[in-house]
C-alpha cells in the first residue's frame, strides 16, 4: 500500500460526495413535484485489503440510492382517493342542482303551485269574473312554466353527466397506458440494475389520480411491474394493467335513451389483453358518482317531479271534465292537455288556452254556480301536492348536507394522510440544506486528502531527484 | 413527526379556507338577514320554513277571500234592509185599508202606492254586484223579478234559482254566500211568494175584498218575517266571517312569529361570533405569514 492508496480513497470519498450533493439538488429541484419522494444515499465502506499485515479499507462507495417510501400509506391514500372521488364529485352535481329548489330564498314551483290554487280560490268568489278567469289561465301558465324549468333542470343535469363520461373515460385510459409504459420502463431499468425511483414515485400517483376516478386494488410483481385490477357489480375482478399492457375503456349506447332523448353511454372495459369488452357498472370514484347521479340521484328527483305533474294533471282533469260546466254552460272538458303527464310535456289544453270562458267554474249549468271552482281549490290542501314538493325540497337539502358532511370528513382525512406521507417521503429544505453543508464539508476535507497526498509524493519524489 | 415546508403550507391552507368559509358562512347571515339561505343548511328546518311558508299563503287566500265575500254580504244586507223597510211600508198601508172602503179614490191611492212599493221591492231583488244580481241563486245573469203588477196575479213571479253558491274561509271551513230569492221575496215552490200576495192584495183593494184583503194582510205579516229571517241569515254569515277573519290574522302572526324565530338572524349573536371568528382568521394569516418566511437559507 503506497500514497496512491490514500488518492484512490481521497477520489472514492470527492465521488461519492458529488453523488451525494446531486442528489441533494434533486431533492431541492423536486421539492413541489406532486408525488415525489425524497432520496437519499446510502454509504458504505470499500472491501478492505490487507497491507502490510493489516487489514485497510479502500475508502467510501454507494451502496444504493433509495427513496422514503411507505407503501402502507399508498394503499390508504389510493383507497382515500376513491371515496373523496366519489363525494365531491356528487356534492357538485347536488350543489348545481339545489338552486332549484332553492323556495327558501326565491319562490319556485311551490309557490306557482300555490298561486295557481289560490286564482281557483278567487274564482269561486266571482265564478263568472273574466278577471278571475284570466288570473287561473295566467297562474295556471306560471305553474306550468315551472314544471318545465324543473324538469329541464334536472334533465341538462343528467345530460351533462352522461357527457362528462366522454372525457373521464379519456383521462382513464391515458393513465392506464402510462402506467402500463412505466411498467415497460421500470421493469427494463431495474434489469440492469438502474436506479427507478422517480419512474417509482409517478407510477404511485398515477395510481392515486386512477383510484380518485375507480376503485381499483394493485400489486407489485417480482420483476418490478404492477398489476391493476377493478371490480364491480358487473363481475371481475377485471385487469386493467397486467404488466406493459394497458386495458382500455370505452363507451357504448345504451338501449335505454336519457329523458332529454339523448343515447345514454354505458361503460365498457376491454381488459389488458383481452379483446371483447365487457359492460361495467361502476358505482365507485368519480365515474360511479357520474353514474350514480345520471341513473339514480337525479332520476330520483326527475321521478319525483313527473309524478307530481301527472297527479296534478289528472285531478284537475277528472274535476274539470266530469259533471262541470263553463261559463257558457258547456260541459267543461280537460282543462290540461291530457296527453303531458309528466313535468317535461305538462301544458295547458287547447280547449281553454286564450279561452277563459271554457273554464268549468260550474257544477251546474248556470253562469254564476261556483262549486266546481272550490271543488278544485281545495285540490291542494286535499291531496297535498305542496307537502309532497316540500318534502323533495327537504330531500334535496337533506342529500346535499349530507354529502357536504362526508366531503368535509373526507377532506381532513385525506389532509391527514396527506401530512403522514409528507412527513415520510416530502422534502425538507431546511434538512437538505444541512445536508448539502455536511457533504460540501466531505467534499472539503477529501479534496484536502488529495493535496496532502500530493505533497507527501512531492517529498518522495524530491528525495529521488 | 418530521414537518417538511409542504405540510406546513398545506395545514395553513386548509386551516385558512376553513376559517374563511367560516366567516363567509356568518356573512352571508349578516347579509341576507336569514339563518338558512338553502335547503342543504338545515333541511328540519327547510321543511318547517316552505311548510310555514304555504300555510302562510293559504292563510292569506282565505283573507282574501272573506274580504271578498264580505263585500257580497254587506251588499246583500243593505239591500235586505231595504226590503225590511219596504215591507214595513207595505204593512203600515195595508193597515189603514184592513176594513175596506168605499171610496175609490183612496184605494186608487193604495193600490198606486203598494205598487211603487211592489216596484220598489223588485228593484232591490233585483239588486247588481259587478253585472250579478245577487239574489238570484246561481242564475246571476237572469233578473229575478219583475217590477210590473201581475194583473192577473202569477205565482211564478221568481226567475232565478234556489242553489247557494260556497266559498272555503278556512282550512275544510265552507260558508255560503248568497241568498237566493226565493228564501227572501218567496216563489210559487218556496217560502211566502210576496211579490205574488202584493199582487192579490192589490187584486181585493181593487175589489174591496174584505176578507181577502185581511187573508192578505196576514200574507204581508208572515213575509216580513221571512225577511227578517233572511236578514238574520246573512248577519250571522257576516259575523262568522268576521270571527274567522279574527283567527286567520292570529294564525298569521303566529306563523310569522315562528318564521321568523327560524329564520331571522340574530345580529347580535351573529356579530359577536363575526368578532371571534375575524380574530381568529386574523391569527392564522399572520402566523402563516410569518412562518412561512422562516427558513435556514436566512442564516446560511
Amino acid at each position: 500500500m503506497g500514497i496512491s492508496a490514500a488518492f484512490e480513497i481521497g477520489k472514492s470519498g470527492l465521488k461519492l460526495f458529488q453523488v451525494a450533493a446531486e442528489v441533494t439538488s434533486e431533492n431541492i429541484a423536486n421539492v413541489n413535484t406532486p408525488g415525489y419522494s425524497r432520496q437519499r444515499v446510502l454509504f458504505e465502506t470499500a472491501p478492505p485489503t490487507t497491507h502490510n499485515g493489516f487489514p485497510l479499507g479502500t475508502g467510501v462507495r454507494v451502496q444504493t440510492v433509495e427513496r422514503y417510501y411507505d407503501s402502507l400509506l399508498q394503499k390508504q391514500l389510493v383507497n382515500a382517493g376513491t371515496t373523496s372521488g366519489y363525494d365531491s364529485h356528487k356534492l357538485g352535481v347536488l350543489q348545481q342542482i339545489e338552486p332549484v329548489f332553492n323556495e327558501i330564498a326565491q319562490d319556485g314551483l311551490g309557490a306557482a303551485m300555490n298561486d295557481f290554487y289560490s286564482s281557483w280560490q278567487d274564482l269561486s268568489i266571482n265564478p263568472s269574473g273574466t278577471a278571475e278567469r284570466q288570473s287561473v289561465l295566467a297562474k295556471a301558465q306560471i305553474m306550468v312554466d315551472q314544471f318545465h324549468y324543473v324538469s329541464r333542470s334536472i334533465t341538462d343535469a343528467i345530460t351533462i353527466q352522461n357527457e362528462s363520461l366522454a372525457p373521464q373515460v379519456g383521462d382513464i385510459n391515458k393513465t392506464l397506458s402510462d402506467i402500463a409504459q412505466l411498467n415497460g420502463y421500470i421493469k427494463n431499468t431495474e434489469l440492469v440494475s438502474g436506479n427507478a425511483n422517480e419512474m417509482r414515485d409517478q407510477r404511485d400517483y398515477l395510481i392515486r389520480q386512477l383510484a380518485e376516478n375507480m376503485q381499483v386494488s394493485f400489486v407489485e410483481n417480482s420483476d418490478g411491474t404492477t398489476d391493476i385490477n377493478y371490480t364491480d357489480g358487473s363481475g371481475g375482478p377485471y385487469a386493467l394493467v397486467a404488466g406493459t399492457q394497458a386495458g382500455s375503456l370505452s363507451l357504448a349506447a345504451n338501449a335505454v335513451a336519457l329523458p332529454d332523448g339523448s343515447t345514454r353511454y354505458d361503460v365498457e372495459l376491454t381488459e389488458a389483453g383481452g379483446a371483447v369488452p365487457t359492460t361495467l357498472a361502476p358505482t365507485t370514484g368519480k365515474l360511479g358518482a357520474t353514474v350514480v347521479m345520471r341513473d339514480t340521484v337525479l332520476q330520483g328527483y326527475l321521478d319525483d317531479v313527473d309524478a307530481l305533474a301527472d297527479q296534478v294533471v289528472t285531478d284537475l282533469n277528472t274535476l274539470h271534465s266530469t259533471g262541470s260546466y263553463d261559463l257558457n254552460g258547456d260541459a267543461g272538458l280537460d282543462f290540461f292537455d291530457p296527453a303531458g303527464v309528466t313535468a317535461a310535456t305538462i301544458s295547458l289544453d287547447a280547449n281553454v288556452l286564450g279561452q277563459p270562458e271554457h273554464i268549468a267554474a260550474a257544477q251546474d249549468a248556470f253562469a254564476g254556480d261556483n262549486q266546481n271552482a272550490l271543488a278544485i281549490a281545495r285540490l291542494n290542501s286535499a291531496n297535498g301536492y305542496s307537502l309532497t314538493y316540500d318534502a323533495l325540497i327537504a330531500q334535496v337539502g337533506l342529500d346535499v348536507q349530507s354529502s357536504q358532511t362526508v366531503v368535509t370528513q373526507g377532506e381532513a382525512f385525506m389532509k391527514q394522510l396527506t401530512t403522514l406521507r409528507d412527513s415520510q417521503s416530502g422534502v425538507s429544505l431546511d434538512e437538505e440544506l444541512a445536508n448539502l453543508i455536511q457533504y460540501q464539508r466531505s467534499y472539503q476535507a477529501s479534496a484536502k486528502l488529495v493535496t496532502t497526498a500530493t505533497e507527501m509524493m512531492d517529498v518522495v519524489l524530491a528525495m529521488m531527484r | 413527526m418530521r414537518i417538511t415546508p409542504n405540510i406546513t403550507m398545506q395545514n395553513s391552507l386548509f386551516n385558512i379556507q376553513r376559517s374563511r368559509s367560516q366567516l363567509d358562512s356568518i356573512q352571508e347571515k349578516i347579509a341576507s338577514g336569514r339563518n338558512y339561505n338553502r335547503p342543504s343548511d338545515d333541511p328540519v328546518s327547510a321543511r318547517l320554513l316552505v311548510g310555514f311558508g304555504d300555510r302562510l299563503r293559504t292563510n292569506e287566500q282565505y283573507q282574501s277571500n272573506i274580504n271578498k265575500a264580505n263585500v257580497w254580504l254587506k251588499m246583500t244586507d243593505t239591500a235586505l234592509t231595504g226590503i225590511a223597510t219596504t215591507m214595513y211600508e207595505v204593512k203600515r198601508l195595508t193597515a189603514t185599508i184592513t176594513s175596506g172602503t168605499e171610496d175609490p179614490v183612496f184605494r186608487q191611492n193604495t193600490i198606486n202606492q203598494l205598487s211603487n212599493l211592489r216596484a220598489q221591492l223588485a228593484d232591490i231583488g233585483n239588486t247588481q254586484l259587478e253585472d250579478r244580481y245577487i239574489f238570484a241563486g246561481t242564475a246571476t245573469s237572469t233578473k229575478p223579478f219583475d217590477r210590473a203588477v201581475q194583473d192577473p196575479p202569477d205565482p211564478a213571479t221568481y226567475l232565478g234559482n234556489d242553489a247557494t253558491n260556497t266559498i272555503e274561509i278556512d282550512t275544510n271551513s265552507i260558508e255560503s254566500m248568497n241568498i237566493p230569492g226565493d228564501q227572501v221575496l218567496g216563489s210559487d215552490t218556496n217560502g211566502v211568494n210576496i211579490l205574488y200576495e202584493l199582487d192579490r192584495l192589490i187584486a181585493a183593494i181593487d175589489a174591496n175584498d174584505v176578507a181577502a184583503i185581511k187573508a192578505q194582510a196576514t200574507q204581508m205579516e208572515l213575509g216580513a218575517q221571512q225577511v227578517q229571517r233572511a236578514q238574520v241569515t246573512n248577519a250571522t254569515r257576516i259575523s262568522r266571517l268576521d270571527t274567522t277573519s279574527k283567527m286567520l290574522a292570529n294564525t298569521k302572526n303566529t306563523l310569522e312569529t315562528v318564521i321568523g324565530n327560524i329564520q331571522t338572524a340574530d345580529y347580535a349573536k351573529l356579530a359577536v361570533e363575526m368578532t371571534q371568528q375575524q380574530t381568529a382568521f386574523e391569527a392564522t394569516l399572520s402566523s402563516t405569514a410569518k412562518i412561512s418566511q422562516v427558513s435556514l437559507l436566512d442564516y446560511l
